[in-house]
């Protein structure tokens, strides 16, 4: 019992907690369909007995203006109580009325209005149980669940069928009427039982405002509304075509039997596409695509009954094609072509689509045919091609919904629209009274920061020279760093009073300022200050106004260069901070001097020199440097100011196996900060090619900035694309490898830890190899904001999540057409947006991984040969805790768990 | 929470205020406009609710004017004045908020958004450095006012270091991985970003009496004592003195985090009271796994909201006032 029910829900891809819901829908749908089917019958035999077919006309007007009606009453009603209670309640007026009809007599009169009433309940019916569906189940769900619970509706209509013509064997077909009464009240009460508070299916919409709706959803609208005309006016014209050639071809006599062997026919490869076709068609070529599956058979059989004159096989073509899609594989699209529309607007829209345009059609279809008729112009090939040219319609529709069904779920993803991020101010009158009334702040921090404001918009202007009246020696400092940038000197005075400040930095600080505006004459007294500070400073000030033709033979600056301790030190770091300020070529030679010391807390001020004065001697000094402390993006700067020989230079460090891991770290984020297509192509080289899994990920991150902010900058392709592949297999790899771990509960003690801790390092790995998946999808798709839904995916949010899948799924949809790693990776794509338990996870990862089944024995094996040292010693010491030998040399093992050890400082 | 959302704040407001309050992180100017986004003014009269305890900590709040107090049953509260930042303890660990806050002198407010603040600092590294570091300033500063026991005690088990870890033994790793693991400050990341760190990290040996950290020198290493003892003492306050690994057991004891975050000179000494192994990992490599691994970054913030709130406790229980 177990196992059937096993296999029927593997064979139906039910997940936990899906079980209930889609039995329930599906039967719903049984009775809804079954009911139906008999009071259809029923309404056929009373109608043609009482009445002439030419009323059939009269009967279609009336439904096209009854149905405008019903569509807003029944939507204020939604509005009010929700889908759930709406469908209740219809079902339940299904039942009485058609009771209320049984109970009439019989008259031309009743068969009218049972004809209406049925056609009306037909159409009403079924809308409000696709919207209740619609919002209990997620995007991903419905893609899954909607074509086995539809089934149920193919199955109900066999079955009504059935009965219908069983029970009219021996009773009269009015019986036919209490018995889809009874029916639809059982169907009532079982649709009692949805979960209101799993989705959003009884929950009243919210009101929509007509004012506020969204362009790109209503121009994704006008599109399906094309595609939904189309279509119906081409499944329509093809009826007609079908039975107009049944009759001409087969007469009367051979007519009722052939019709019954075809609809039977029919009917099973409806429940057959239904049941095996649509969830698998829609999962693996996306939405959209599915949804041009029915109009390209039409157009195909269209054309074909044109060239045939009319034929009816071609005929029966056409007609098979609707009766086997139509409402199965078609149905199914059609219905998650809505997911993307919010609600309230899906609800509104679709009322107005389902009863409205639908029957809008049919009417001004059903005209044209009668035209046609009178002028004995409906002859097959004319229909064939109205047909074909309706398909073509709907064709073009439905491609034109890829690009806007995307939109939607990428406008799903993303954030309510704020100010533009990041977006620097602009400075005007009434800003710059608020930046002087900060100034003029006791608050250090505040004076600061307007200090700061006002420099970086280009009004230091602004800055008052009695600043420098301030207590605090950071303002000081500060204000003396900003003031020399202007075209002022009103502030002189006052910074040659500060050479005598008490705080070293200020008076650092005055040297330096007076220095940029050719003041010197003053400074000559700071060359024996007690700091070495400022005695560099003022050396500098004084060999640079001497215009001293090679510094670094001057017997002063030789006495710093040569300074000892803490003091020299000071010494070289001021000196070097006022060649990078201030000095010009003439000091190259003093500065590399200092750089060869190798002080780190120089590399900034170092760069900036590089930067103001380029030399290919700059290039190997400043490389190393690249490994460690602050200041990597001057030294970044400093380098792509050396151009291309820079750019090699770097590129190179990785081919040398000599350099330090610590240096090859950076070098990813160094290519990229030349903004040029060479370090574009250095990184997916990096990207590729690499041996560090570290450096490869530096790279993959500095490329996906790189390619972010640069829009010229063009990537292979074809190799990301193996790189991502890679990295999906790799990511399915860890996760098979384990299963069998997952699958081993009965551990206890240090074996159950060193598992546990195993597991959770194969699920980081994991996780980090799915990431690197989507920043390479990123690559690949540069205008879409692939973080976004990313960060929907792995977080908590269940509708945001549904969205995100749906439009990743939308956005691999292509790469089936795209040669086969391409299609291999939208195949991975899909597994891994499945919300897959793990055990089906690794059977539908299985045929790209490529382990076979695993034991625990076979796992543990494969682990200790991995790449990974952390992997090997983990495996290594659980297969010893569990008991499984390895025909793997523990020598081998030990060593390379050693290699993971913090290494001993030589 | 009755608080008046209002929008008289020009940009510039904003911008002064923001670099003011980031100052030490050294951001550019983009990443200033950036946080000044993200700010949401709120004027706020005094006997507010901004929330309660057990609410969701979605958002933090800087506070520009006036003052707030965190409150619970039956401790003395903290008290926030201008320049402090509210709430963001409990965003950071991932918990909901554990006192009440309320609004005790007319203030005004920044409200923001927790996750998209993170975003800021996951997207703007350097920026995110700088943060983290100050942060760990105003910590090392709350851990100088408390005492050594108060910031690092109680005393805690470091095995002999004749004993050994067993690092070097055959499955070292393993064990060393899964004693990390119990350091708080690793137990909120992935074991990837700990393997990774272990990687780049080297055992050092030092004899008894060999200085460790001499004051006025910068800490580049963040150490876990592995064996042995050390002493550490400040240079200002003579009576703040506390040891490391005084008990022997097993496991691995970090030395002095909050220090070593803090980005200034230290000063601190750190002495080997006896043969010590430690393990050293380089703070640029730290940075450096951090920057590849948001969860690390994440982490890490929750490990220093969790110190500071501790500290915090401890700080009001004294009377000390600890929030500026």
């Amino acid at each position: 019992m177990w196992s059937a029910r096993e296999a029927l829900r593997r064979a139906l891809d039910l997940r936990d907690g899906e079980e209930a819901l889609v039995f329930r829908a599906g039967g719903v749908l049984f009775g809804l369909i079954a009911g139906h089917t008999l009071l259809e019958t029923a309404r056929d035999a009373v109608f043609l007995g009482k009445l002439p077919p030419s009323r059939l006309g009269l009967v279609y007007a009336l439904l096209a203006v009854l149905s405008l009606g019903i569509a807003r009453i029944t939507g204020r009603v939604m509005q009010r109580f929700g889908h759930r209670n709406l469908f209740v309640f219809s079902l339940m007026a299904a039942s009485f009325g058609t009771v209320f009809l049984y109970l009439l007599p019989d008259s031309g009169v009743t068969a009218f209005v049972l004809y209406v009433w049925s056609a009306l309940l037909g159409s009403v019916l079924t809308i409000e149980f696709w919207a209740l569906v619609g919002g209990l189940l997620s995007t991903a769900q419905a893609k899954r669940l909607l074509g086995p619970l539809a089934a149920g509706g193919v199955v109900g209509a066999v079955a009504g069928a059935t009965l219908a013509a069983l029970l009219v064997m021996s009773l009269p077909v009015s019986v036919l009427l209490p018995i889809a009464s009874a029916v639809f009240l059982g169907t009532s009460i079982a649709a009692l039982g949805f979960d209101v508070d799993a989705g959003e299916a009884n929950a009243p919409p919210r009101r929509a405002d007509p004012a506020a709706r969204d362009p790109r959803t209503e121009a994704y609208l006008k599109r399906l509304g094309v595609l939904v005309a189309a279509i119906t006016a081409a499944v329509l014209v093809g009826d007609y075509l079908f039975k107009a050639s049944a009759a001409r071809d087969l007469g009367p006599d051979r007519l009722p039997s052939f019709l019954a062997r075809y609809y039977a026919v029919l009917n099973l490869a409806s429940l057959a596409v239904q049941l095996f076709l649509s969830s698998r068609a829609v999962r693996r070529a996306g939405v959209v695509n599915a949804a041009s599956v029915l109009p390209v058979a039409l157009f195909g059989s269209g054309v074909a009954v044109f060239f045939t004159g009319g034929a009816l096989s071609a005929a029966a073509i056409v007609r098979g094609a609707d009766g086997a899609m139509r409402h199965s594989l078609h149905r199914v699209t059609q219905e998650l072509l809505w997911m993307p529309v919010s609600e309230p607007r899906r609800s509104q829209a679709k009322s107005v689509f389902d009863a409205l345009l639908g029957r809008g059609v049919q009417a001004v279809a059903s005209l044209l045919l009668f035209g046609l008729a009178t002028q004995d112009l409906d002859r097959g090939p004319l229909l064939g091609a109205i047909v074909a040219a309706c398909a073509a319609v709907a064709m073009a529709a439905a491609l034109s919904l890829r690009a806007r069904y995307l939109e939607l779920f990428r406008a799903m993803l993303t954030r309510a629209p704020g100010s533009a991020e990041g977006e620097p101010i602009e400075l005007d009158l009434d800003s710059a009274e608020l930046v002087m009334e900060a100034l003029s702040s006791r608050d250090e921090p505040r004076v600061m920061a307007a200090l700061d404001l006002l420099h970086t918009k280009g009004r230091g202007g602004l800055i008052p020279s009695l600043i420098l009246y301030h207590e605090s020696p950071a303002v000081l400092a500060r204000a003396l760093a900003v003031l020399p940038t202007l075209r002022r000197r009103d502030w002189i005075p006052l910074a040659e009073r500060l050479l005598d400040h008490v705080a070293p930095e200020v008076r650092a600080h005055a040297v330096r300022a007076l220095t940029l505006v050719g003041a010197t004459a003053s400074i000559q007294q700071r060359l024996n200050d007690v700091s070495p500070t400022v005695r560099a400073q003022a050396t500098f000030a004084i060999c640079d106004a001497e215009q001293v033709a090679a510094p670094e033979s001057d017997p002063r600056v030789a006495a710093l260069l040569a300074a000892r301790g803490d003091a020299g030190r000071s010494a070289r770091v001021a000196l070097v901070e006022a060649i990078a300020a201030q000095g010009d070529r003439r000091w190259l030679a003093v500065a590399f001097s200092i750089a060869d010391e190798g002080d780190r807390e120089l590399t900034s001020v170092l760069a900036e020199l590089a930067r103001r004065f380029p030399d290919p001697a700059w290039i190997d000094k400043l490389i190393p440097r690249l490994a460690g402390g602050d200041g990597r993006r001057e030294l970044r700067s400093a380098l792509v100011a050396h151009g291309e020989p820079a750019l090699e230079a770097i590129a190179a460090v990785l081919r040398d196996p000599r350099a330090p891991a610590s240096l090859r770290l950076h070098v990813p984020r160094s290519l990229s900060a030349f903004r040029s297509q060479r370090a574009a192509d250095l990184l997916v080289d990096v990207l590729t090619a690499d041996g560090s899994g570290a450096v490869r990920y530096k790279a993959l991150r500095a490329l996906g900035r790189f390619v972010e902010e640069d829009a010229k900058v063009r990537v292979d392709a074809a190799r990301i694309v193996v790189e991502l592949r890679r990295n999906l297999v790799e990511q399915f790899r860890l996760r098979t490898l384990s299963l069998p771990l997952v699958q081993q509960t009965d551990l206890g003690g240090s074996a159950a830890m060193v598992r546990d801790l195993t597991l959770e390092y194969l699920a980081d790995k994991a996780r980090q190899a799915r990431e690197r998946a989507f920043r390479l999808i990123k690559l690949l798709h540069r205008g879409e904001d692939v973080r976004r839904g990313y960060d929907a995916l792995v977080g908590g949010d269940r509708r945001a999540r549904a969205a995100a899948v749906e439009y990743f799924d939308a956005l691999t949809a292509e790469y089936v057409r795209r040669g086969e790693v391409w299609s291999d990776v939208r195949e991975l794509f899909r597994v891994l947006l499945d919300e897959l338990p793990l055990e089906d996870e690794v059977e539908r990862a299985a045929p790209f991984v490529r382990l076979g089944p695993l034991d625990l024995r076979a796992a543990l094996r494969t682990l200790t040969l991995d790449g990974d040292d952390a992997i090997v010693s983990l495996s290594a010491c659980l297969a010893q805790m569990v008991g499984v030998s390895l025909a793997i040399d523990e020598q081998v093992i030990f060593a390379r768990a050693a290699r993971l050890v913090p290494q001993a400082a030589g | 929470m009755t608080d008046v959302p209002r929008d008289r704040t020009t940009r510039v407001e904003r911008e002064i205020f923001v670099r003011s309050f980031v100052r030490s992180a050294r951001p550019r100017a983009s990443v200033i406009a950036e946080v000044a986004d993200l700010l949401e003014e709120r004027i706020v009269p005094a006997g507010t609710q901004l929330y309660a305890r057990g609410a969701p900590a979605s958002h933090m709040f800087w506070v520009v004017e006036g003052k707030v107090e965190l409150r619970e049953d039956g401790t003395p509260p903290f008290v926030f004045g201008p320049r402090s930042t509210v709430g963001a303890l409990d965003a950071f660990q991932g918990i909901p908020h554990s006192r009440d806050a309320i609004v005790v002198e007319d203030a005004v407010l920044f409200r923001l958004d927790v996750e998209r603040y993170l975003d800021v600092l996951e997207d703007n590294f350097e920026f995110l450095k700088g943060m983290s570091q100050f942060l760990f300033e105003g910590l090392e500063a709350l851990g100088v006012a408390l005492g050594f026991e108060a910031t690092y005690g109680p005393l805690r088990p470091a095995p002999n270091a004749d004993v050994g870890f067993g690092m070097q033994a055959q499955f070292g790793f393993i064990e060393g991985l899964l004693a990390l693991r119990h350091d708080p400050l690793f137990r909120a990341i992935g074991v990837q970003v700990v393997v990774r760190l272990a990687q780049l990290g080297r055992f050092v040996e030092r004899p008894r009496g060999a200085e460790l950290w001499t004051p006025g020198e910068r800490g580049d290493a963040l150490l876990w004592l592995v064996g042995g003892q050390l002493e550490l003492t400040h240079r200002e306050h003579p009576g703040w003195r506390g040891t490391f690994g005084a008990l022997v057991d097993v496991g691995v004891e970090p030395v002095a985090p909050l220090v070593t975050l803090a980005n200034r000179e230290s000063r601190y000494r750190l002495v080997a009271e006896s043969p010590v192994v430690l393990v050293e990992i380089p703070k640029e490599s730290w940075f450096d796994v951090m920057e590849d691994h948001p969860s690390f970054m994440r982490g890490m913030l929750a490990f220093a909201a969790a110190n500071r709130q501790r500290l915090m406790r401890l700080a009001a229980d004294r009377g000390i006032t600890a929030a500026t």
